[in-house]
């Protein structure tokens, strides 16, 4: 009688694994969503296309730890994961380590010419395109119009204007100047190269050599520098300042300007979440040197499909459904994230939501990505190094540009 | 009478499941370290390269600064909690009220997960709002506000208070059972004998100690010198590269640089190191319970 039992439940065991016919099921690895849009994000998915079901495999928060899962996950040719979130650096990267399937013959290039140009450039290696831009992020700056009003200034556009400002308000209002992230990390590299730019300076030239230690580079690290030990505008502690500890000075309302990504506006608005300049804060492109222009790190995470999934079509419907017009719409009024589609930008709601997009649709356009290369961490790694230790004050600008050239120039050499 | 035989085969599955989960990935790492590995670029392959990886790493500048770093974190470290675990043991040994409560309380930092620890540590030591900074402020220690985790001397100062702060109650706790062991007796005789505190201490207590001490000092030593965690989250090993510790240069190039040879080399350098230091200790365990 036992046997007969144990019999009959292997069998209805047995059964209920059976896949249901023609359903197939894909798993989608991204960071964690607070706003819990992801989840919606599926059931619209799963209510278009009926046969396809989602499983979200959430990631955690931090980019690093995400690209350390995803390589465990690739360099065993895991098939369990087939949509992969990316950040807008690792594409050069996991290309190349041929993880990602190559998108280009299942998007036109109309289609491409839909998005924003740089997120485009950054999710493209040696002509492949290994993800679609999801939504997007550049670097600029934050400002209080309260103090900015009562001293009749209008937002700093250059480095000196920076530095007056900061003082004239420091003095008078008891603030910190300005404030950004230059902790030993990548965020340190994303602000780096925003003064490099700025002022003309790059990594490479348009013949690949690494230039990186050039006068303009070194006269940006040396400002980067000043405004902590010269101009005192900055409190010493920024060394160790990540986006959060950056943003809480400034929203706490200890500080007149700060550089940061666009997720501080929504906080910043909102007294519930600890800020205390509700409606006093302003957005602007990131200040430039003199007879430069002003440059944004380009930020932003990308859908990539896993060269090991068992299910390209099915992740690539997805990839593109969640990519539509409707959705970035959608994402942007409802989770307040940078849509890529440059269309986007011109809707009427989204702009009611989000009046900032239209001053900043500029900044989005031509914010830069990093260096497109698959040795881009161990390049930033070399930069987080050198460029840190210069702001401690153990080397000088042109040491540490020097040093990181020549660096540079031993990774990438065969 | 149970045979020999008989034993062998009781303990052959855990046996074989060590060699699994512990031997096997330690001769995979080595076999990884004799192979140029770039996951990067996996058209170039992944060719024998002997101990051409090892070469490489005795001229790498940036090995030797992680492995002087992990040393002086290892021995201050296990230094300092040796004093105060030895300290909180006999306070912990003595009968008072609330002792027992004082042994749970004792716990607690050692209870925290180190990614959890690290992280309100980093808030702890904060320019702005840390209240490290507060205290000692008010304490008069200091009169201005230290970036402790920004500059370059007081960083790995910074990382081994929130270090000691974590395992002591691990050390105080071993240390509190092997003073539990010793009999009351030798006290009582070496008392009628007319022994003084200092050499009932050190003719009795110590060298009965000892034999724990060591095990202790062994484990923890072993555990310090492949910290990692807390180096991670607190300072990435900064400010400037100066609390870089060999387990964090290793992970970065084996997961963010994906150089999967050299990095094994780096493990294989740290896993070597251990072994040393757990041969002289084993060695000197081994001595001290001979003369006994």
């Amino acid at each position: 009688m036992k046997r007969i039992l144990i019999c009959i439940l292997i069998a209805s065991f047995l059964y209920g694994c059976k896949k249901e016919e023609g359903i197939t099921t894909i798993t989608w690895a991204v960071g964690k969503d607070p706003t819990r849009f992801h989840d919606t994000l599926i059931v619209k998915f799963e209510k278009k296309f009926p046969n396809i079901k989602v499983r979200l495999l959430e990631m955690p928060e931090s980019a690093t730890t995400m690209h350390d899962a995803y390589v465990t996950y690739l360099s065993a040719r895991d098939p369990s994961v087939d949509v992969y979130s990316i950040d807008i650096i690792w594409p050069a990267e996991f290309g190349s380590a041929e993880w990602l399937l190559p998108l280009n013959e299942y998007i036109s290039d109309e289609e491409m010419e839909a998005f924003l140009p740089g997120p485009i450039k950054g999710c493209t290696y040696r002509g492949s395109l290994y993800a679609i831009p999801w939504f997007t992020d550049g670097g600029v700056l934050y400002y209080r119009t309260d103090l900015l009003k009562k001293e009749n200034l209008a937002p700093p556009s250059t480095w000196t204007e920076l530095v007056h400002h900061s003082k004239l308000l420091g003095k008078k209002y008891r603030v910190y100047g300005f404030v950004f992230q230059a902790h030993q990390y990548e965020g340190l590299v994303c602000n780096f190269l925003e003064y490099v730019w700025s002022n003309g300076g790059e990594v490479f030239d348009k013949d690949g050599n690494v230039v990186i230690n050039s006068d303009e580079a070194v006269e940006s690290l040396q400002f980067m520098k000043d405004i902590i030990h010269k101009y005192k505008i900055t409190p010493p502690g920024v060394v160790t300042y990540k986006e959060e500890e950056a943003r809480r000075l400034f929203t706490e309302g200890k500080a007149s300007f700060m550089r940061n990504w666009p997720y501080v506006w929504a906080i910043a608005q909102d007294s519930a979440k600890g800020s205390k300049v509700v409606g006093k804060v302003g957005i602007a492109p990131m200040v430039h040197p003199e007879g430069g222009s002003t440059a944004a790190t380009l930020g932003g995470w990308n859908l990539a499909v896993s060269k090991f999934s068992k299910h390209p079509l099915e992740s690539i419907k997805f990839i593109k459904f969640i990519t539509s017009y409707e959705i970035q719409k959608l994402f942007a009024i409802k989770g307040g994230r940078l849509p890529t589609r440059k269309r986007v930008y011109e809707d009427r709601e989204v702009l009611n939501i989000n009046p900032h997009y239209r001053n900043l649709y500029e900044v989005f356009v031509s914010a830069r990505p990093r260096p497109v290369t698959p040795y881009y961490t161990q390049l930033s790694d070399i930069l987080q190094i050198e460029v840190h230790q210069s702001l401690i004050v153990m080397k000088s600008p042109n040491e540490a540009l020097d040093s990181a050239k020549e660096k540079i120039e031993e990774v990438l050499s065969p | 009478m149970i045979k020999k035989r008989t034993i062998f085969y009781f303990i052959l599955p855990s046996i074989i499941v060590m060699l699994l989960v512990a031997f096997y990935p330690i001769i995979h790492g080595f076999w990884l370290s004799l192979h140029h590995i770039d996951l990067k670029h996996p058209y170039y392959g992944e060719p024998f390269i002997g101990l051409r990886n090892y070469t490489d790493i005795l001229s790498d500048g940036r090995m030797w600064a992680a492995l002087g770093n992990t040393v002086v974190f290892t021995f201050v470290s296990v230094g300092i909690e040796l004093f105060l675990g030895i300290s909180f043991a006999f306070v912990m040994h003595y009968r008072f009220k609330g002792r027992g409560i004082v042994r749970a309380a004792v716990l607690i930092p050692w209870a925290i997960p180190t990614v959890v620890s690290a992280m309100m540590w980093s808030w702890i030591y904060n320019d702005q709002f840390g209240i490290f900074n507060a205290i000692l402020a008010q304490l008069g220690i200091i009169d201005k506000y230290i970036t402790w985790l920004g500059t370059k001397g007081t960083a790995m100062f910074a990382i081994i208070f929130a270090e000691v702060w974590k395992t002591t109650p691990f050390m105080a706790l071993l240390l509190l059972a092997g003073l539990q062991m010793i009999p009351e007796e030798l006290y009582e005789a070496s008392k009628v004998d007319g022994a003084n505190r200092w050499t009932r201490f050190w003719h009795i207590t110590f060298p009965l100690l000892s034999p724990t001490l060591l095990v202790a000092l062994l484990f923890r030593s072993m555990d310090a010198f492949r910290v990692f965690d807390l180096i991670f989250v607190l300072t990435g090993g900064g400010p400037g590269n100066t609390t870089e510790t060999m387990s964090v240069y290793a992970y970065k190039t084996l997961f963010s640089h994906l150089r999967f040879g050299y990095g094994s080399a780096l493990a294989v350098v740290t896993f070597v190191s251990v072994m040393i230091i757990s041969s002289i200790y084993l060695v000197v365990i081994i001595n001290t319970s001979r003369k006994m």
